[in-house]
Order: structure tokens, then C-alpha cells, then sequence
């Protein structure tokens, strides 16, 4: 396997696993939709430019990864929505042991998404939808 | 070791090398102990011209090489990628590939996270398997990237990971080739 394939398949793979994830803390209420883009951004571009010291621009008012992968998602939508029900169905339950290690610290927004859509922890002048796939077009 | 060691890695990091990979896992376990430089130091002055070095006196050597190229990667700003989890072959022996290995290393006062902020030392540890790695997020100064495996895998153990160290997870492609043609990691 060349590293052209090896690249396409672990880009491909990375950013489809960053969207199950953030998707399903979304809809568990673990973040916002906007703390979830946040963490996309980090993930695919601030953290790696902080270790490596790359003095890369960091702006969330452009979350290129999350575009990103919005991107790949609409590219595949039948195998994106279908890959997002599985693993929001076959995650295991959490009681509240997360949650109670302090919701600031990791990142939530204090009284952050519900499953009908109600979040009062949305940043101001942030709207978001739902529990719509962090990846979805 | 200032003769050419350290020498290399000056000039790698005046070239643009943002890091330096460890593929020891694959020949040799991760349990890299600190060994003083004296040791070291006998043990190489023994062998150097002829001899083979029993196997403690080899890993000793090896151990203080690993902590010595490591430190001063981190002095040079390099982050340190160690190759850890999983490996092709039979030969590879997947227990000694096991991240918590390297808790020592971690704990290593020299290249303490703390220091770390105030000194450019940074260490990565490439883990490359789901859920298992969770454990070794705990390890300090380890930051994880891990982009290789099913997408629904990853997404599973990822959770985890965003939610307690969002700062340390990121994309990495891992895209080389055994080839003339190393794209990089």
C-alpha cells in the first residue's frame, strides 16, 4: 500500500471517527454544537499546530476541519447517517461519573444541548440545530 | 554524544524538523529505564571496538540513548513520537509495545509537563489502537494521534478522549511508505 492510499484512508477514516464522536457528545449533551466545532478545529489543526509550533491561524469563526467534514459526510450520506445511528445505538450508557468531573473542564457549556433541542448553554449569538450530525450538510 | 548526537539534531531542527519518531517497538520493549550517562558510558567503552554486550548491558545503552535523543529533541522544540500498540509480523512482540511502558519516561523529572511550559520539551506518543489507549491518555505530556483504524472504532474511543483531553487529540495521517517516499506522520 503506497502512502497516497495510506494518507486517503486514514483521512478519510479520521475524519469520519471525529464526526461519530462529536456527534454523539452533541446528542448526550457532553458539549454544544459550537464547543464541538471547537474541538474539530483543535483536532484537526490547533493542536497539531501548537505541538509543532507551525504559528498556524487559529480562527473558529473558520472551522475549516469541521467543514471539512461536512464535506466528506454529504460525499456519503447513506453511509455517514447509517454509521452515525450504529454508534449512537451501540454506545454504552454513562451515568454521571463524567459529568461530574466538572463540566467546565471539559469543555461544556453549562446547561448544554438536550435531546429536544433546548440548550441554554449556547454561546450568544451562536444558533445551532438540534441534534443534527456535527458532520451533516 | 555532543559530537554527534546532538549535532544531528540541531541540524534536523535548523532544517525544519518539527519531530523525532521511535520506532523501537518494533525491535525492543518500551520499558526504557534511566541509566546514568557513566553507565552508558562503560557499557559502550567495553564493546565499542569488539565483544557483543550481554542483553542487560545492551538495553542500558539503549535506554540512555532513548533518554538522552529524546531530552534533547525536547530542548530543540522537536516533539517525540513513539510508535507504541500494534505492529506487522510475528517477530513484533505487542506486550512490549504497551504505552503504560513508558510511564517512567513520562515521569522523567527532566521533561516534567510542568517544565514543559516553560521549556520546549514535548512528547507524543502515537498509540494506535482504540479503546486500549485510554489508559495511557493519563500519561502525562502524551498527546494522541490516531487516524489509522475504522472509523466507528475510533469514533468509540475518541468520545473519551475529546471529552477529558481535547488539547492532546489530533489528526495525524501517518501517511509513509517503505519506499524512497516518507510523507510524514
Amino acid at each position: 500500500m503506497g502512502w497516497e492510499l495510506t494518507a486517503w484512508i486514514a483521512t478519510k477514516n479520521g475524519r469520519a471517527a471525529l464526526a461519530l464522536a462529536l456527534t454523539g457528545m452533541i446528542r448526550e449533551g457532553e458539549v454544544s454544537r459550537a464547543r464541538a466545532e471547537e474541538i474539530a478545529t483543535m483536532v484537526m489543526r490547533t493542536n497539531a499546530g501548537k505541538l509543532y509550533k507551525l504559528g498556524l491561524e487559529v480562527s473558529h469563526d473558520r472551522p475549516m476541519p469541521v467543514a471539512d467534514v461536512r464535506t466528506y459526510l454529504a460525499s456519503l450520506p447513506v453511509d455517514a447517517r447509517k454509521a452515525t445511528q450504529e454508534h449512537s445505538r451501540g454506545r454504552p450508557t454513562r451515568g454521571g461519573s463524567r459529568r461530574s468531573r466538572g463540566a467546565s473542564s471539559y469543555g461544556m457549556y453549562p446547561g448544554s444541548s438536550s435531546m429536544d433541542g433546548r440548550r441554554s448553554g449556547t454561546p450568544p449569538g451562536k444558533t445551532t440545530s438540534a441534534c443534527a450530525p456535527i458532520g451533516a450538510a | 554524544m555532543k559530537t554527534v548526537v546532538t549535532p544531528t539534531l540541531e541540524a534536523q531542527q535548523r532544517g525544519g524538523c518539527v519531530a523525532v519518531k521511535f520506532e523501537a517497538a518494533f525491535l525492543r520493549s518500551l520499558d526504557f529505564e534511566e541509566v546514568s550517562a557513566a553507565t552508558a558510558s562503560k557499557i559502550y567503552a567495553k564493546y565499542a571496538a569488539a565483544g557483543e554486550p550481554s542483553h542487560g548491558d545492551y538495553k542500558a545503552l539503549q535506554d540512555f540513548l532513548f533518554r538522552y535523543i529524546a531530552r534533547e529533541a525536547g530542548r530543540l522544540g522537536m516533539a517525540v513520537h513513539i510508535h507504541s500498540f500494534n505492529g506487522p509480523g510475528n517477530f513484533y512482540v505487542a506486550a512490549g509495545a504497551d504505552p503504560l511502558l513508558l510511564e517512567s519516561a513520562f515521569n522523567d523529572p527532566s521533561a516534567a509537563p510542568d517544565q514543559l511550559r516553560h521549556r520546549p520539551r514535548r512528547r507524543c506518543l502515537r498509540a494506535a489502537r482504540g479503546r486500549d489507549a485510554v489508559e495511557a491518555e493519563r500519561l502525562p505530556g502524551h498527546v494522541r494521534d490516531d487516524a489509522a483504524l475504522h472509523a466507528a472504532e475510533v469514533g468509540r474511543g475518541a468520545e473519551e478522549w475529546l471529552t477529558q483531553y481535547p488539547e492532546k487529540v489530533l489528526f495525524g495521517s501517518d501517511a509513509a511508505a517503505s519506499g524512497r517516499i516518507w510523507a510524514g506522520s
